[in-house]
């Protein structure tokens, strides 16, 4: 009696279908009786999942179980679409002989499309096991398409590539995968480059891209597979090389070792290789890594200097003097002479920047550094003014050369550091400190022909000693004080330089002197990141007065030297007609003028014009009474000539205006308060403004009207009696 | 763009002394005459300036990186034909 097989629930075998675990299926129904299945249910479950199993596997590539799997099915239920499948199957497996003998009977099918499906693979079989013979009656009943393709396998078998690109291009497939498949095949054929998209199918992936995704398993494509895994290594390698020679991109160290044994060659490709590093890649860090490990083959290029300080540029925390030492002072040994003074400068400049060990100063000056050694150390150690010093000093700045500015730069910086940190010296700082000061400032103060160039840069530095000068106490340094004012004004007189264009920290210095104490800087604002350098909060002073005095100082000279044109001076004060002090400077320069008998009529038009002040501006009309009144207290004859000029200066057509008459308002009661007797203007004031007030009537004159009335009575009584 | 190597435009090579460089330069527009290579000249007299000009050569210094002439492809090099194997593993190119 045969032993009972084992059940299974059909729930259970459902859920496992559900799951996707068609294997697991087909191993359940070989081995249990489904418990509540029928026989067609159970038929039908395991044709869908042998289906299944047979897609993913041909799909995955696994093309031996795909062709296992589609035996079982056709044992299951032989349909002649399975067949079919299976012949497709035995070509992709390569048993050619087996699909042209299968096919044999499939294409006596009178299914129309089984017969094409058939003869098109059977036609493919027999071009694979070497059959070049086609049957033209069989091809024919292929699509045009599907002719073309096996004519162009025909004449790529027969290793004729034209033709069978000729072919190629009468394959016409509608379908865009299938086009893309056509251009894949013929991108092979030309050996050209093609973007590999996944719809590709697997071998021509593979072909193109080494992606082997989906490529079936069989005994051919695992050689192929591993002869092009080789292939490819050298062919990106090439690549590699190739994208490096055309500075398109990097490539690796061993690609360039191995590309060429000629040593020159190989270093210049590393040298390419690390510029790329830095100019594609912006990786510095690796480009320093690669320097580093060939630098002894870098050394040999005169190039290899300014790649190092460009990528050291970028690695603040990376600094080895232990390779820079080294590097720099073979490389100076071997190139020194074929480079610029300037180059060589920059060379110092940046081995100075960083470091400043004994080693690297007598390394530059073994070069002829001297002066760069001078400039961005000997400064900030010195403590006497020798005349060697003053020497080089005098070579530096005669000279004019952007690198020995930009030491000079650096060293600024350096001085500027001791105005945060000259509280917290001890005495000794405080000394070296002072010396700087005192020390440079004679060396600048005796500098004979500084280069013209120079010019912003040696006052950036007489700022920062201006700036440090002022942590010094100004009784104690007073010695230092007035040495560094002598060194300021000696290059304000070399240079012309207006006093107005000073740095603040120099008119404070000047402003410092004058008063005899120290105008303290506000520090608090550097401690917590003001700006206060920029602003005019770093001293309590103000600057604009300080410049508006200087101003009317040097006009005055000008007007009294009358070599120069004083309104040019003028011009300076542009940025100031808004400041309060304006009308203040305007009127002293009209006393002035008057003084040195260069008062003219014109001269009123000229100050104006040359200050961009118009008194039409309203802001300036605002402020005018009020600055004429405070002014005439002291001095009311001037502060009537101006008041005179503004209301003159009032076209006719313009006059009717409240404002307007409070300017003659303002004229006549100066007059009369200052008991001014012989006006020639007074009594022709008093009449434009009747006119005008008689005409408005404006209500807020009605009073002035009848006071004026009373108070004048007699002048108006003379001047026919204008008003009704 | 990554600039040659103003040396090499200049063809200056070995052990060559900094005085070279202006004969190098008067080589090179001899050999290249402005009038008949204007943008030869113009890459001559840049490699010239940055060379011997400050100004030139500190503009920017900071940023430029210049590469190396080097010989034009790798030895060695195969033409790797992969159609070859079209005919080695079986694939058709339509929906299936």
């Amino acid at each position: 009696m045969a032993k009972k097989r084992k059940k299974f629930q059909k729930s259970q075998l459902l859920s496992v279908f559900a799951n996707g675990n068609y294997q697991k299926v087909i191993s359940k129904i070989k081995q249990f009786e489904i418990d509540g299945m029928d026989e067609d249910e159970l038929l039908k479950i395991q044709l869908t999942s042998y289906e299944k199993l047979v897609e993913e596997n041909f799909q995955g590539g696994d093309i031996a179980r795909a062709i296992r799997d589609i035996e079982s099915l056709i044992s299951i239920s032989d349909s002649i679409e399975y067949r079919l499948k299976k012949l497709k199957y035995l070509c992709y497996i390569e048993y050619f002989a087996d699909a042209v003998v299968f096919a044999e009977e499939l294409i006596l099918s009178k299914n129309q499309k089984i017969k094409k499906e058939s003869i098109f693979f059977y036609l493919l079989a027999q071009l694979y096991i070497g059959n070049y013979e086609i049957e033209p009656k069989q091809l024919k009943l292929l699509s045009a398409t599907r002719q073309n393709y096996i004519l162009a396998m025909r004449e790529l078998f027969g290793e004729d590539k034209e033709r069978a690109l000729v072919y190629l291009e009468s394959c016409k497939p509608r379908a865009k995968v299938e086009k893309e498949n056509i251009k894949a095949i013929k991108s092979l054929i030309l050996n050209q480059e093609m973007h590999c998209s996944q719809t590709l199918k697997p071998l021509y992936r593979f072909l193109l891209c080494m992606d082997s995704d989906g490529l079936q398993n069989t005994k051919n494509s695992r050689i192929i597979k591993k002869e092009l895994t080789a292939q490819f290594a050298t062919n990106k390698k090439e690549r590699d090389m190739n994208r490096l020679i055309s500075l398109e991109g990097t490539a690796p160290i061993e690609s360039i070792l191995k590309s060429t044994s000629n040593k020159k060659e190989q270093t210049k490709l590393i040298y390419n290789n690390i510029v790329l590093v830095m100019k594609k890649e912006k990786d510095p860090r690796r480009a320093l890594e690669l320097f580093v490990k060939y630098r002894s083959d870098l050394l040999e290029l005169v190039e290899s200097a300014i790649l190092y300080i460009n990528i050291d540029r970028w690695l603040d925390d990376m600094h080895n003097d232990k390779i820079i030492m080294p590097f720099f002072s073979s490389y100076l040994k071997l190139h020194h002479h074929k480079l610029s003074p300037f180059q060589l400068d920059y060379i110092f400049f940046f081995l100075l920047t960083q470091r400043k060990a004994p080693k690297y100063i007598a390394l530059i000056e073994e070069y002829g550094g001297g002066d760069a050694v001078f400039l961005m150390i000997g400064i900030s150690l010195i403590n006497s003014a020798e005349s060697n010093d003053q020497e080089t000093f005098e070579r530096v700045f005669r000279k004019y050369s952007q690198v020995k500015q930009m030491m000079t730069k650096q060293t600024i910086e350096q001085i500027k550091s001791i105005d945060h940190l000259y509280d917290e010296l001890d005495p000794n700082g405080e000394k070296i400190s002072q010396d700087i000061i005192y020390f440079t400032s004679i060396l600048l103060a005796n500098l004979e022909k500084p280069h013209k160039g120079y010019k912003k840069i040696l006052f950036e530095l007489l700022s920062t000693l201006a700036l440090v000068c002022q942590s010094l106490d100004l009784k104690k340094e007073q010695k230092i004080y007035t040495q560094l004012s002598k060194s300021i004004n000696r290059l304000i007189e070399y240079y012309a330089v207006p006093r107005v264009e000073l740095s603040i920290d120099i008119k404070a210095l000047f402003v410092s002197i004058d008063q005899k104490k120290r105008i303290k800087l506000s520090i608090l604002s550097d401690m917590y990141g003001g700006h206060a350098s920029d602003t005019e909060d770093r001293y309590n002073f103000n600057e604009m007065e300080y410049d508006i005095l200087y101003i009317e100082k040097d006009f005055i000279d000008a007007l009294i030297e009358r070599k120069r044109d004083p309104f040019t001076i003028l011009k300076r004060l542009k940025s100031y007609r808004y400041n309060n002090k304006i009308f203040k400077l305007i009127l002293n320069l009209i006393v002035k003028t008057i003084e040195v008998d260069r008062y003219s009529d014109s001269f009123m038009d000229d100050l104006l014009d040359s200050t961009s002040i118009t008194l039409s501006d309203e802001y300036i009309r605002g402020r005018l009474l009020s600055e004429v009144k405070d002014y005439a207290s002291s001095d009311p004859n001037t502060a009537l000539i101006f008041l005179r000029y503004a209301i003159d200066s009032v076209s006719p057509t313009h006059r009717e205006y409240l404002w307007y008459l409070k300017w003659i308002v303002t004229y006549i009661d100066l007059i009369d308060t200052h008991k001014i007797s012989d006006d020639r203007d007074f009594d022709r004031y008093l009449q434009l403004y009747l006119q005008i007030q008689n005409k408005k009537k404006f209500k807020s004159q009605k009073a002035t009207l009848e006071r004026f009335m009373g108070q004048f009575a007699r002048q108006i009584k003379i001047q026919g009696g204008l008003f009704d | 763009m990554i600039k040659r190597s103003p040396y090499d435009i200049l063809r200056l090579e070995g052990d060559f002394n900094f005085k070279d460089i202006k004969k190098a330069y008067r080589e090179a527009i001899r050999e290249y005459p402005p009038e008949q290579n204007p943008d030869r000249f113009v890459m001559i007299s840049d490699a010239y300036d940055r060379l011997t000009n400050e100004k030139y050569f500190v503009q920017d210094i900071e940023s430029m990186y210049f590469a190396l002439d080097v010989s034009s492809l790798p030895e060695g090099r195969e033409v790797v034909d992969n159609s070859k194997h079209l005919k080695e593993i079986f694939e058709v190119p339509f929906i299936i």
